[in-house]
């Protein structure tokens, strides 16, 4: 990295080139594979036939030529992209056969991460990434940078510094005097917490013992995935029975598995079921500033996050089943930004009690505090006539479909060589009880999930948040700002139409998957009050957020 | 309205009647097509005076709202303060009858006013943008306000 002026420039780290050409290496060489044979042949010249060099040269010139072509121009793309930070923008320059300058105004970004995965740690390389607070760019990471470990904190601080002093110039002071003041507080205030190269170990609020990491995993565990993983320990004991007596324990399992392959995929399943959340999140730790959380975890891939606090759109606070059975909470972060690439969402709380939990809410976030203990109704009583009118409808569906299935008399004929070929197959007795078992499993799905809906969807219109409690199995509480909420859509079916009830999407800025919600049948007095709150309060109040000093403790 | 939900349908019945002329299909499936050209044609014909009877919008000095649909009712309130972009657009069918729709954008995603004749659609989007400069400059009053006091 070059420093002139407060002006810094410099390319991405040269391993950026492996990790920019891999796939499309891994593509050639999958390809390459198919043809192994053929060319061991050749390099052994047990055939030397023109025909037989032409059946392999046309795959392999053809690969070589890409090969070529993805190596020129990722070659060529590294050293003609620079970086160059100053005091208000990231100026990413690239001068290909496109030549593209992007300008980002660092007041514009929201986030300034690193990771960290295990090649990278190997080479002693970190990634550096900036989010943009942007609906366009939410899906994916805004800028990538890989360098050296230490370029890359250094780096870092400095954005983050240079994003606290644009913060407080551009907020608008009426005078000089003022402005000067300000950028002299600010500055003071930025060195306290900013431009430390890397957070002591013991300088984090809170750092979560590997023992309830490990715990946390287990409580966050799907239960289909515990199932598959019970299934497959099955299949393995079953294997052992059935193979020879007096092999050694390898040879039974390879027996029983048919491949050392199978042996090495149910190990994995494994460390994917029950380990993985203990392998993301090994070693969490987080601190609080007045702006920000800093947020560190990861074994395989490491990853650190800078988030500001007036930038976090919302907060999940989680019981995946297993964790509602015993009675653990875990809180997420919604922002644009935060979050692993899979996931998007940043871990806040990892899984404890209510008590723990709240108590982790009061002291990492207090802005949301506030909002964790709102009141919440469920859906009333009508849900039930609802769930009947779509049940109702859906007989009515499927009446209607028989009823022409057997009108039409190609259809009909169809319907019963098929019913017919079942019976040839497996008995008349076992077709019919296979079609009406599909059918109540239908039922039964729908019954147990409406259930389940019922019993855990609720809504929350609070002073300053909107709680959305969701989930049949796995129970999910919402906090929105009501300031976040970009704007909602109320809906209104059929079914829900005979009972005068609304459902509601709200949206906020967030990735895809995480900036729509949807709440229950409720009033429309409900919404019309989550639709007063929504106007009232402005998204700017929320930036103006800032928790005093003496808000965030240590304990 | 009318106009442009017949289009539809007349896509939708032209490959229908192109799949029973010329595909080579089996003749029970040919019956549901028929059937299901039948309810798409009856659809076209009822659903646009429910639409346009259902269609209304209402814009304040702090929102828009939006209420429309056919089976399903759907109703969109924007804070005018959450809108970063307005758009006027004119499409092939709304040039033949002189409308246009204003789109107007959130950090959420984009809400859209249809079915506006030019005149009130252009004077929409201006009082918008009107409506958040000013918001704007109320934000900034704000903040400022705010980090006075916080100095204090």
């Amino acid at each position: 990295m070059k420093e002139e002026n407060g002006v810094v420039s410099f390319r991405c780290h040269p391993f950026i080139l492996l990790e920019n050409m891999w796939q499309g290496l891994a593509m050639l060489a999958l390809i390459l594979l198919g043809y192994v044979d053929e060319i061991g042949s050749i390099i052994k010249e047990e055939k030397t036939t023109f025909r037989d060099f032409l059946e392999v040269s046309w795959v392999l010139i053809p690969i070589i030529i890409v090969l070529g072509i993805i190596i020129f121009v990722v070659v060529r793309r590294w050293q003609k992209t620079t970086f160059t930070l100053n005091d208000t923008t990231l100026v990413i320059e690239r001068d290909t056969i496109n030549k593209k300058i992007n300008t980002i105004g660092l007041k514009n970004i929201s986030n300034v991460n690193m990771e960290q995965n295990l090649i990278e740690m190997a080479f002693g390389i970190s990634k550096v990434k900036l989010d943009t607070n942007s609906l366009s760019t939410a899906q994916t990471t805004d800028v990538k940078i890989l360098l050296k470990t230490e370029e890359a904190n250094q780096f870092k601080n400095l954005v983050i510094s240079h994003m606290n002093q644009q913060k407080a110039a551009t907020d608008g002071n009426p005078s000089l005097e003022i402005e000067e003041e300000y950028a002299s507080f600010k500055k003071e205030k930025v060195q306290d917490s900013i431009y430390m190269e890397d957070i002591a170990g013991d300088d984090y609020d809170v750092i979560v013992p590997y023992k309830d990491i490990f715990l946390h995993s287990i409580y966050s565990t799907p239960v289909f995935s515990i199932i598959f993983v019970l299934a497959l320990l099955v299949v393995i004991i079953v294997g052992v029975v059935n193979a020879h007596v007096g092999n050694s324990i390898v040879e039974v399992a390879k027996d029983g598995f048919g491949s050392l392959f199978a042996i090495l995929l149910f190990v994995y399943s494994i460390v994917q079921s029950l380990f993985k959340d203990f392998i993301r999140l090994y070693g969490f730790r987080i601190k609080r500033t007045p702006e920000r959380l800093y947020i560190s975890y990861g074994l395989l891939k490491k990853q650190k996050f800078a988030i500001p606090v007036d930038k976090i759109n919302a907060i999940i606070i989680s019981q995946p089943t297993i964790s509602r059975w015993i009675g653990k909470y875990q809180v997420q972060i919604i922002n644009v930004g935060s979050g692993e690439d899979d996931t998007k969402r940043a871990q806040l709380v990892t899984a404890c009690t209510r008590t723990q939990c709240m108590a982790a809410i009061k002291r990492l976030l207090p802005e949301f505090y506030d909002g964790v203990d709102d009141e919440t109704v469920k859906q009333d009583k009508c849900y039930w006539k609802y769930i009947l009118v779509r049940f109702a409808l859906f007989f009515a569906g499927i009446g209607v479909v028989i009823a022409s299935l057997e009108l039409i008399s190609e259809t009909r004929s169809f319907m019963y060589s098929v019913i017919g070929d079942m019976s040839k197959e497996i008995g008349s007795f076992y077709a019919w009880l296979i079609i009406i078992g599909v059918l109540l499993l239908f039922i039964v799905i729908g019954v147990v999930s409406s259930i389940g809906s019922y019993m855990t969807r609720e809504i929350g219109v609070g002073k300053n948040y909107l709680t959305i409690v969701d989930g049949c199995f796995a129970k999910q509480t919402t906090l929105l700002r009501y300031g976040k909420i970009q704007y909602m859509n109320m809906q209104q079916g059929l079914s829900a139409r005979t009972i005068k009830r609304h459902t509601c999407v709200f949206h906020i800025l967030a990735p895809i998957m995480l900036s729509v919600y949807s709440s229950g049948l409720f009033t429309k007095e409900v919404y019309e009050s989550i639709h007063e709150k929504m106007t009232k309060h402005k998204s700017y109040e929320d930036s103006a957020i800032i928790v005093k000093d003496e808000q965030v403790e240590k304990e | 309205m009318l106009v442009a939900e017949m289009i539809g349908v007349l896509i939708v019945e032209g490959s229908g009647i192109a799949l029973l002329l010329f595909a080579d299909i089996w003749s029970g499936l040919k019956i549901w097509i028929i059937i299901f050209m039948i309810a798409i044609l009856i659809i076209g014909l009822i659903s646009p005076k429910i639409r346009y009877e259902r269609y209304r919008y209402r814009i304040t000095d702090e929102e828009i709202d939006i209420q429309e649909g056919f089976l399903w009712i759907n109703r969109n309130i924007v804070p005018i303060e959450r809108l970063h972009k307005i758009e006027v657009a004119r499409g092939p069918i709304d040039r033949m009858f002189g409308l246009a729709k204003v789109s107007v954008t959130t950090a959420g995603g984009d809400v859209t006013l249809r079915f506006l004749d030019n005149e009130k659609a252009d004077f929409i989007a201006d009082s918008l943008k009107k409506r958040i400069n000013e918001e704007a400059a109320d934000a900034k009053e704000y903040l400022n306000s705010h980090r006075e006091e916080d100095a204090q």
